[in-house]
């Protein structure tokens, strides 16, 4: 498990996501402020690198944007924006100049929104982008997912050497997107693919990956 | 306490200033101009759109300049690149959910959210997106409401539940969602709009708007066998010049009269002369009244907004308003019978048009009972504004017209009516009539006790005939609604109450130029006076 640890996180929507290496950190008010999260409700989500950074990022902007009462206009208009901008990275259809777009609403959104609920909805998207920034920039410019929670990006591939034919993967897909018979290699055909990822659990090989 | 003074520094500069100010007013003290939207002096102040951010030292976020009051030893910093950032970012946010159509839009060169994105230099949209979808509302006959080009400044709603204490309007859902509505998401026309306009007036961009009717005009003007009169009240005179420039209260009649003329009115008559009908009739029915002490106080009826609220929410005292029909309205109906009659012109070929600063009167002239025989006594209203829309439209030079006169269609006015523009003007007029007919003598100069502040409620005891008669004036909705209440409680010892829909009276009405907050004050009732 501890080498799989991406990521710490405080369960508070508010909260910031912080990786593995401050694990040691002592929760306190004053130590989790400091490497940019916050103590919130005290609780702790601890995830591994099956979880996408960018789409766990839009899920709390999905909160704070339906949460927002509307009256000032960069929690109104700021944060569906931002919103939008995740929502095209997770799609596979954002760019390099869409990072900076968010980072120039969230540092402004938090300094000018009227209150709590505007000043910290950033604070999600700042803490991944200052720990997990790498992950931002492949969603934005290899289009890759590699948590492969963005399905509209992943790609899952049989691997040739690897697979023995037993069709094991063909018997659990659910939208029959796998292709061979009998001892022939598998192949998935990608525009039936889902992305549910149960040929990648079902095969006793390790042959199915992304 | 109330004098006690705080020291503070903005941009540099040491200032003292009385404590609770807020900083916008300490940096406008400081000669320091901070960018707003949503504020609206005395009346919207919820420091909303965020535009009027600035720095203070030793503090987090930004601090919102129209709300935040001064501290001792305060130091702000109201241009610093951050703070700039911000601001710009804030405007692009607001036009990324704003309707872009600005050479189609009534506001252009006159919107604070166009003039803004000119101030910021705003070339590009730089978050584009999603952008909120309305149904334009221009079912009534007064206002149309484009909610595609709000802003969600809330002025609006502030000038109709705050000012008028009307609240037809307000906030409704929450978050992106958020839109100005009216209970049950109904048209203006089905609530308890008034049709004052306040909400027009306060609008920064162009999502209110009165329902214009100026091409009507022009299909009549072009049409050789209709005979088209033009009759403008006096509220518009001193508010033209300002849609050309001119400065606020400039008295512009007489190049008016031209520019009417030109546009090929066969007739441009003033709307005083009706005020005289109204006078006479008013003052006759308050002589009688006050004889037969028959529903007292008698209250005015010139104003169509304010006769349409005490419909809507006092109607048990409707006996109490005069039975008089609003100025415009009675000339109308003598246009179209005594001078059609008189001139030899088939009525049902006459076109009369109402230039006024107000909207509700759009409404009004199209109320069932405003006709005669099918006809309607005022067939088309437009506003001040529309007015100057037409001028420019024919490419007249406003400011070099030469002068006219009116033309008159029984003799002189008496200039009685000139003084209905302003508030306290009909009952002023009404009762030098009343005295003139009870006495034969001309009445003393009345002298109004303000009640407060402005001139939103006024009282005067005048003598008239040896009896002592209580009046009082108000204007304003909200004012008006306190003398209902007096009245309906049977606390009022008033014989005669006027009131005009619009606070300061038909001169501050919701057809007139709509100036920016930045300029927006009463100077217009002033100069009116004088």
């Amino acid at each position: 498990m501890e080498e799989n640890l991406k990521q710490l996180k405080l369960v508070d929507l508010h909260g910031g996501c912080i990786p593995g290496e401050h694990l040691d950190t002592p929760i306190d008010y004053e130590s989790l402020k400091a490497i940019g999260s916050m103590m919130g409700s005290g609780g702790l989500i601890v995830m591994d690198d099956t979880k996408c950074m960018v789409c766990l990022a839009k899920f709390y902007l999905e909160f704070t944007v339906s949460e927002s009462c509307g009256k000032c206009t960069p929690c109104r208009i700021g944060t569906k924006r931002m919103l939008e901008i995740l929502e095209r990275l997770c799609a596979g259809e954002g760019s390099e100049l869409d990072i900076y777009k968010l980072e120039k609403l969230a540092v402004n959104i938090q300094k000018s929104s009227i209150c709590g609920l505007g000043q910290s909805a950033p604070n999600p998207v700042i803490s991944t982008m200052k720990y997990f920034r790498e992950e931002f920039r492949e969603h934005a410019i290899q289009k890759e997912c590699k948590a492969l929670e963005c399905k509209a990006m992943s790609k899952i591939i049989i691997d040739e050497e690897k697979c023995k034919g037993c069709g094991l993967c063909q018997k659990h897909c659910p939208v029959r997107a796998i292709k061979g018979e009998g001892r022939e290699k598998r192949i998935i055909d990608q525009e039936k693919c889902i992305k549910c990822g149960t040929c990648l659990t079902s095969c006793p090989f390790h042959a199915i990956g992304n | 306490m109330e004098n006690e003074l705080v020291n503070l520094t903005i941009d540099n500069q040491k200032i003292t200033v009385k404590k609770g100010t807020t900083i916008l007013q300490a940096a406008k003290q400081a000669g320091i101009d901070i960018p707003t939207l949503c504020f609206l002096k005395d009346i919207n102040e919820v420091g909303d759109c965020r535009m009027c951010i600035v720095e203070v030292e030793g503090r987090k976020g930004f601090a919102t300049s129209c709300i935040q009051t001064v501290e001792e030893g305060m130091v702000v910093h109201t241009h610093t690149p951050n703070v700039l950032e911000a601001r710009h970012v804030i405007l692009d946010l607001i036009i990324s959910n704003h309707a872009k159509d600005c050479l189609t839009c009534t506001r252009s060169g006159n919107c604070e959210l166009q003039s803004l994105a000119v101030k910021f230099n705003v070339l590009n949209v730089e978050f584009p997106g999603e952008m909120t979808k309305h149904k334009i509302d221009d079912l009534s006959p007064s206002i149309v409401r484009d909610f595609n080009k709000c802003i969600l400044c809330r002025r609006c709603v502030a000038a109709c539940k705050n000012v008028q204490k009307i609240g037809a309007i307000d906030c409704i859902n929450r978050g992106f969602e958020s839109c100005i509505s009216t209970v049950g998401d109904h048209s203006l026309n089905d609530v308890n709009c008034t049709f004052c306009g306040q909400c027009i007036e306060a609008c920064p961009t162009g999502a209110l708007h009165e329902k214009e009717t100026i091409d009507d005009v022009w299909v009549k003007l072009k049409d050789p066998d209709t005979y088209v009169i033009v009759q403008t009240a006096p509220g518009v005179r001193v508010a033209l010049g300002e849609e050309f420039g001119m400065e606020i209260g400039t008295n512009v009649t007489k190049k008016m009269v031209t520019a009417l003329k030109r546009l090929g009115f066969d007739k441009v008559f003033d709307t005083n002369t009706g005020a005289d009908f109204t006078i006479m009739e008013e003052a006759n029915e308050f002589v009688e009244r006050f004889k037969n002490h028959d529903h007292l106080p008698m209250i005015t009826s010139c104003s169509p907004g304010w006769v349409r609220y005490i419909e809507m929410n006092y109607p048990e005292l409707l006996p109490h308003l005069s039975t008089c029909k609003s100025p415009h309205q009675m000339f109308g109906a003598i246009l179209k019978s005594y001078y059609a009659k008189k001139e030899g012109i088939d009525p049902s070929k006459m076109y009369v048009v109402s230039v006024m600063p107000c909207i509700a009167k759009k409404f009004e002239a199209k109320r069932e009972e405003m006709q005669n025989d099918g006809l309607y006594d005022v067939d088309n209203v437009i506003t001040t504004r529309e007015l100057s829309r037409m001028i420019k439209q024919a490419n007249i030079e406003f400011e070099k017209l030469e002068d006219s006169e009116f033309d008159l269609p029984m003799g002189d006015a008496t200039g009685a009516g000139a003084i209905f523009g302003t508030t306290g003007g009909v009952m002023e007029a009404a009762l030098r009539t009343a005295q003139d007919t009870l006495t034969g003598k001309d009445l003393e100069k009345i002298d109004f006790e303000q009640v407060r502040g402005g001139d939103g409620i006024k009282r005067a005891t005048v003598n008239i005939g040896g009896k002592t008669i209580k009046v009082v004036a108000a204007s304003g909705l909200a004012n008006a609604k306190e003398i209902l209440e007096e009245i309906k409680k049977g606390k009022s010892d008033y014989q005669f109450v006027e009131i005009m829909a619009c606070p300061g009276g038909c001169v501050m009405g919701g057809g007139q130029p709509i100036k920016s907050s930045r300029i927006r004050s009463r100077s217009r009732c002033k100069k009116t006076k004088s």
